[in-house]
């Protein structure tokens, strides 16, 4: 009957959906819950991507996974980028309130790391009061570990990094979610992980509010899934399915038969760090399709923002010199306000905050108009400083041959400013070119963003963080040849023994 | 004969309230007549000579060049149809001395590219710095870059020509040949005027003598 009901349900969402079920997920966040494969990482898998794909499955639709930075997960879904957040969201009052929450799909304890033989280290929860205490960013941990007066260090890169810092000795322990512990923690032979009980945290998927049916739909498809064991399954293959998980679903585990096969696909592939010779020869060039995608959109955004920020910036500098009063004034006002404001926070407002106003950017639009409209207040000034290096008696000298001020601009002061301009604008295209980076928070998975994807889920930062260094430094080389190269050009004329 | 070129009290002050730098300044050069301004250097002979060119406002007068009026209104009447030889030449550093002559007479007149071209190579003939019309400025002698200036100026035939301070940038050994170059330009006709401080170089090319005092001249 359930399943019957569940079904014309998902008839009727297909159509609105376009047969797709897209959902938001970060896979930097890591395992076991959405990452790249660590032995294929053109592959994303983990518990999250298997019951999204079952709960696709139930609704007649086409899973598409959606990738976005955690904190942004929730934002992506008020945007309408995504239409389900399903990524170890915690269900919270101020999330039930906001969003439409279905019914949790896993429970399990916090855990507590600590380093092993500290006897110093923070063993209870009141033992956390003042101690340096590192988890996630906007999780029940981070929340836990505040009321409890602890000194939170959070780690937007991922669990594995919180872990590094402990093992280093930079924070006395690390409190997450038990499949965190389980996946991370239990890798790290010189790291305990605690029995205490320390709370207990409950996945839900999240819906936006205005969508009841979709979370209907959702919770009558993840009831489906509980009551024919394939819920169940897929926590037992993840080695996930816990005590509290069968007390809030009420229904039997997985049968004996199901072994944690992911968590031991996994302990293989991550629990044992090969040499970095062994990785450089056999893993890195297994990444390399992946990381290039990443280093052609870096250089395809790159290349079009300074394109525009090229453009808006000899207008920006023509405007503030040569202008009436108003669009000099303009101009001004341009360049203070962008130079004087975080690129991040451009990038948020144009790609989160406009559409209240109801402009929804492409991502790819949104992260090139940020870019692009930012660094032309660098050119426009760059651009200013070129024409000012030209002696006013230069313009005069074409002005009384008869040119316009337009024509005198153009073919007497642009040419030699050309030259001034040049090494500054070629330095600042490797910065944007480095800067481009932080259009992953727009969902774009461009190179550092596949790097960090990566290292994640490979627990590789360092030798990968080599590999994709020097794929930065040859996306930027050939430029600054060509501008070296294009600046002999332009200053031939001032060579001596030119003539012929 | 070529129109006379007609100054007539010309006045200009760089600040409202600042001494005047022209005083009335009053002036005719005929056809083929070479007028010299003598003065010091830095009262005001340069500001002269931008005022009769349109390069910059005045307060009261006209500059006349036949039908062609500049007045404090229309300052800028008369860009385009008077040459300045300029005291530094400023000649254009990114292009050769034929581009630097061609220019004008590409973007402004829209003259044909091997018509202007073949009338240019015939100015450059006539100054003889044929040989250098692919060479860039940064290369040339004082002397060759005057004789660029000149080339440049006249490849519009300008209604006039001004001079400002011919020799200041040249060896005293070329004096001579500026002499050469001033006749010949007044030989077709043209109208010029020369600023300069020194006043054997005014005896030598000038057909008439005037000195520069107070904002006025006085012959």
């Amino acid at each position: 009957m359930l399943v019957a009901a569940v079904e014309v349900q998902g008839s009727e969402l297909s159509s609105r959906l376009h047969g797709e079920l897209r959902w938001g997920a970060d896979a930097q966040g890591g395992a076991p819950y959405v990452f790249d494969d660590p032995t294929d990482p053109r592959r994303l898998i983990g518990f999250e991507v298997e019951l999204a794909d079952a709960l696709a499955g139930r609704l007649g639709l086409k899973p598409r996974p959606v990738q976005g930075a955690w904190e942004q997960l929730l934002s992506l879904l008020e945007r309408g980028d995504v239409d389900v957040v399903l990524n170890g969201l915690e269900e919270t009052s101020d999330r039930q309130r906001l969003y439409g929450l279905t019914r949790p799909y896993y429970a399990g304890p916090l855990k507590l790391l600590v380093r092993k033989g500290d006897t110093q280290a923070p063993r209870s929860h009141e033992a956390l009061a003042g101690r340096r205490v590192g988890t996630l960013p906007g999780t029940l941990a981070d929340r836990l570990l505040r009321a409890a007066g602890a000194d939170v260090k959070t780690y937007d890169g991922g669990s594995d990094d919180a872990l590094r810092d402990l093992h280093l000795g930079r924070t006395d322990a690390v409190l997450v979610d038990e499949p965190i512990a389980l996946y991370y923690g239990a890798l790290e032979p010189d790291l305990d992980i605690l029995d205490s009980p320390m709370g207990e945290v409950r996945y839900v998927a999240a819906v936006r509010a205005s969508d009841p049916e979709l979370k209907t739909a959702l919770d009558g498809a993840l009831a489906a899934l509980e009551a024919d064991g394939t819920l169940a399954r897929i926590l037992g293959r993840w080695r996930l399915w816990t005590p509290e998980t069968a007390a809030l679903l009420g229904v039997p585990g997985p049968p004996a038969s199901v072994l944690p096969e992911a968590w031991l696909e996994w302990e293989a592939a991550a629990g044992v760090r090969p040499t970095f010779w062994s990785r450089l020869i056999h893993r890195y060039p297994a990444f390399l399709p992946l990381l290039l995608r990443g280093a052609g959109l870096t250089l395809l955004l790159s290349v079009t923002s300074m394109a525009l920020a090229l453009v808006v910036g000899a207008a920006l500098a023509l405007a503030r010199l040569y202008g009436p009063p108003p669009l000099q004034w303009l101009a001004v006002g341009y360049i203070e306000v962008v130079r004087g404001t975080p690129l991040l926070l451009q990038l948020i407002v144009l790609y989160f905050g406009l559409p209240e106003l109801g402009i929804k950017l492409h991502p790819f639009v949104a992260g090139w108009l940020a870019l692009g409209l930012n660094y032309a207040s660098a050119e426009a000034e760059n651009d200013r400083a070129g024409l000012l290096s030209i002696p006013a008696s230069q313009l005069e000298a074409a002005r009384v041959l008869g040119l316009s001020r337009w024509q005198a601009l153009r073919y007497v002061v642009a040419p030699p400013a050309l030259r001034v301009v040049l090494p500054p604008a070629t330095n600042d295209f490797i910065a944007l070119l480095k800067d481009s980076s932080l259009v992953s928070v727009v969902t774009l998975a461009e190179l550092t963003r596949t790097y960090q994807g990566l290292a994640s889920a490979t627990r590789d930062h360092l030798g990968l963080g080599l590999v994709v260094g020097v794929l930065y430094l040859l996306l930027g080389l050939p430029f600054a040849r060509l501008a070296r190269r294009l600046e002999a050009q332009l200053g031939a004329h001032l060579a001596t023994g030119a003539r012929r | 004969m070529r129109d006379a070129l007609a100054i007539r009290s010309l006045s200009k002050r760089h600040r409202a309230e600042g001494p005047p730098i022209l005083n009335g300044v009053s002036l005719d050069v005929a056809s083929g007549e070479v007028a010299v301004v003598v003065g010091p250097s830095g009262i005001g002979k340069s500001t002269l000579l931008r005022c009769v060119a349109g390069l910059t406002r005045f307060e009261g007068g006209t500059v006349q060049l036949g039908s062609r009026k500049a007045t404090p209104e229309s300052p800028e009447a008369l860009l385009g149809s008077i040459g300045i030889v300029f005291q530094g030449f400023e000649l254009f550093p990114h292009l050769t001395v034929r581009a630097n002559c061609l220019l004008a007479p590409r973007v402004v007149r829209h003259e044909p590219a091997s018509d202007a071209r073949t009338r240019i190579d015939g100015l450059l003939d006539q100054l003889h710095i044929a040989d250098l019309a692919e060479a860039f400025p940064a290369t040339l002698s004082g002397g060759q870059q005057q004789r660029v200036a000149i080339a440049r100026a006249l490849a519009m035939s300008p209604a006039a020509l001004l001079w400002d301070e011919p020799t200041s940038a040249l060896d005293p050994a070329l004096r001579a040949s500026v002499t050469a170059l001033v006749r010949s330009v007044a030989d077709s006709g043209i109208p010029q005027l020369v600023v300069t401080h020194d006043v054997e170089v005014a005896q030598s090319v000038g057909t008439r003598i005037y000195r520069f005092v107070n904002g006025q001249l006085t012959g």
